[in-house]
């Protein structure tokens, strides 16, 4: 909960337009932590959950299946033309709609394990 | 006796726990809330008697939607619970545990789907657990019957468990609880996983579909006419129906000879409850039914119905839906019973009456789609495709314009969770597929003996005439039908099937039997679909919805029938 204060919204569009744009972000320090919304991140790319916008009762589903602020999630997919978005978080996989993946907030991480290509 | 509930998130296997305890079968499935009602059976073990109970799964005990309201009374009223947990889960799992463990019930935890674990590369160490959360946990694979003594055995040791502290921490004690007894080993993908990955691929889902859904209707068409030519309908005219024939010749009275076997050797016109009636149900549906339910208990054990909702969200968005309500509309192609059912798990009213409008108008049932498919290739197969295409656009129609009128309500987004892939166990879909067949007869013979009955019954007490001339008028000048379609309506209230079945005396044209099977489709729901409405809707609205219908029905199809006068 106490690093969602750290935030600042909204995010400003460059960063998230670059990310997408180029896959190799450059250096970051801890600081500048980059945050995007779920819809932005990429595809297969894991990602913190930073932030649950919005007062949806789903919220509170996301929150019983433990998506919480702090944890790591991938990205599986997103189907087109604002289509659900495919998570999963350790052995649970689920879709969660396009209006419900924008109010989530992920700053994409490396995962260290992940070899690189 | 005491009352055992048994709780857990969605699809961790509850139902087929209660089949195994209890020897009552009920349908199990793959996906995240197939149990939408509560289900009560008994067990004797050692010297107590349990009354066992099941309901629909849960995340949290927080309240979402109407299912989540049936769990939770149900486990407020329990005296043990047994906290049915996935192995291959166990984090997000523990999150409901934990809150249970709040409530100081007795409790015991059932680590369901243990055989998993080995493949998966999970290792969990029960006692562990056990010594930590201090309840008895039981490791059991409902799948192979294993384990079901010892978690019967354990609920004398039913406890109420340690202190857990309070909520804000709780995702901490999780991760906590699962470092200290489970090991990962890593492991390769498998075939499976892939399967599951590919399905959920942008592109990759949507291929899937489109083979799923057309290799779907092709084995039921095959498989079905196959059934009927090789098998159902030699036995019926070799020799059930001389057998009958003979039976019957000894009722000396000819009105019972009559009611049991009507009056010509045709089966599809004779009306009698043991010619027509079993021709209707056995050589006609049962076929089509048996292999749309084995197609479509594949696919549920499989796992794959909630990924195909995740493709269709898109396309439910624009009726006001989300993907979710696929796998009811899905289920209304085969029976509007359990597809009405299933709306439960939808999370507001807007949405529920929505997808039921949907499961309504966009398809008939399977019953009576075999009926019109078998009777329609008379006129070739465009009349049969005009009569779905009728449906679908009237459906969607429909659906948009509620969608628009209706206020909207605050809609929650579409959320879903996806089963592992798994190959389904054939012994699983054979008990699935003989209780929806079980089922099937059971009601389909009575519906068709008391609609035969009361025709007759009806026609001797002169009620039919009259309600025949009040529909003459409208039948013949506005659908363009014979005046005979009346007591077809009244029987279309009872069963779907057998009033399709009724229009082959009456010689129609193509049109004509494209109105009546657009007009019978959509005019009343079945007498059993009927009352699930008003259960899941309440009277009145269920009586609007319905009231509604049968306006666009006659609208409809008065329409078609000029459309058809001017071209």
């Amino acid at each position: 909960m106490e690093m969602s204060g750290m935030l600042v919204f909204p995010f400003k569009k460059p960063i998230t337009l670059k990310k997408r744009m180029s896959p190799k972000p450059q250096a970051r320090t801890p600081m500048d932590k980059a945050t995007v919304k779920l819809t932005e991140l990429e595809a297969g790319k894991p990602a913190r959950v930073c932030k649950l916008q919005g007062s949806s009762v789903l919220m509170g589903k996301l929150k019983s299946m433990g998506i919480i602020p702090g944890t790591l999630i991938i990205k599986k997919s997103a189907i087109p033309a604002k289509g659900p978005v495919v998570v999963e978080k350790g052995a649970t996989q689920f879709a969660v709609g396009f209006d419900m993946a924008e109010n989530i907030v992920v700053e994409p991480v490396k995962k260290k394990a992940l070899p690189q290509k | 006796m005491k009352k055992i509930v048994l709780a857990g998130n969605p699809n961790v296997g509850k139902s087929l726990i209660f089949s195994r305890i209890t020897r009552i079968g009920i349908p199990t499935a793959n996906y995240a809330g197939t149990t939408v009602d509560m289900k009560a059976g008994k067990c004797r073990f050692r010297d107590h008697e349990y009354e066992i109970i099941d309901g629909p799964g849960i995340y949290s005990l927080e309240k979402f939607s109407k299912t989540d309201e049936i769990a939770l009374s149900l486990i407020q009223d329990a005296d043990i619970i047994i906290d049915v947990i996935d192995s291959t889960n166990l984090e997000r799992n523990l999150n409901l545990t934990l809150q249970l463990l709040e409530m100081k019930k007795p409790m015991v935890i059932c680590l369901n789907f243990w055989e998993d674990t080995v493949h998966k590369g999970i290792a969990i160490n029960a006692p562990a657990l056990e010594k930590r959360l201090g309840v008895p946990v039981i490791p059991v694979s409902a799948l192979q019957c294993d384990g079901i003594a010892e978690l019967l055995a354990s609920l004398e040791r039913a406890g109420t468990g340690t202190a857990i502290p309070d909520e804000s921490d709780r995702w901490n004690i999780i991760g906590e609880i699962v470092s200290s007894v489970q090991k990962l080993t890593h492991r390769h993908h498998t075939v499976l996983e892939r399967i599951s990955d590919f399905t959920l691929h942008p592109v990759g889902g949507l291929a899937t579909a489109i083979v799923v859904l057309f290799l779907t209707l092709l084995i039921v068409r095959f498989l079905g006419e196959g059934l009927i030519h090789y098998v159902f309908e030699p036995f019926y005219t070799r020799l059930y129906n001389p057998f009958i024939q003979q039976m019957v010749r000894m009722i000396p009275l000819p009105f019972f000879r009559n009611l049991l076997a009507g009056n010509t050797p045709d089966p599809l016109q004779s009306f009698g409850i043991l010619t027509s009636g079993i021709y209707i149900a056995l050589v006609s549906v049962f076929p089509y039914f048996f292999s749309f339910y084995l197609v479509f208990g594949f696919l549920e054990d499989f796992g794959y119905l909630p990924r195909l909702a995740v493709v269709l969200d898109n396309f439910f968005h624009k009726l006001g839906l989300h993907g979710y309500s696929s796998i009811p509309v899905m289920l209304g192609l085969g029976c509007k019973v359990p597809a009405f059912m299933a709306t439960r798990s939808l999370t507001n009213k807007r949405e529920k009456i929505l997808t039921m409008v949907l499961i309504f108008m966009s398809a008939p049932c399977l019953s009576q789609s075999a009926m019109i498919v078998s009777l329609g290739m008379n006129y070739g197969v465009a009349t049969v495709i005009s009569i779905y295409v009728i449906l679908i656009v009237l459906a969607l129609g429909m659906n948009w314009a509620m969608n628009r009128v209706y206020k909207k309500e605050a809609s929650p987004d579409f959320f879903t969770e996806f089963p592992a892939c798994r190959m389904p166990s054939v012994k699983l879909m054979a008990d699935k597929l003989r209780i929806r067949i079980v089922e099937y007869f059971s009601e389909v013979l009575p519906m068709i003996a008391i609609g035969v009955l009361s025709m007759n019954i009806l026609s001797s007490i002169g009620v039919l005439r009259v309600v025949t001339d009040i529909i003459k008028w409208p039948a013949r000048n506005l659908l363009g039908l014979p005046p005979e379609i009346a007591p077809i309506v009244l029987l279309n209230c009872l069963r779907k099937d057998a009033s399709v079945a009724l229009l082959v005396p009456l010689k129609l044209s193509a049109q004509q039997f494209i109105i009546a099977c657009v007009f019978l489709t959509l005019s009343t729901p079945c007498v059993a679909s009927f009352f699930t409405m008003i259960k899941e809707l309440g009277a009145k609205l269920a009586l609007k919805i319905i009231g509604l219908i049968l306006l666009v029905a006659i609208v409809a199809t008065t329409i078609l029938h000029f459309i058809f006068i001017l071209f």
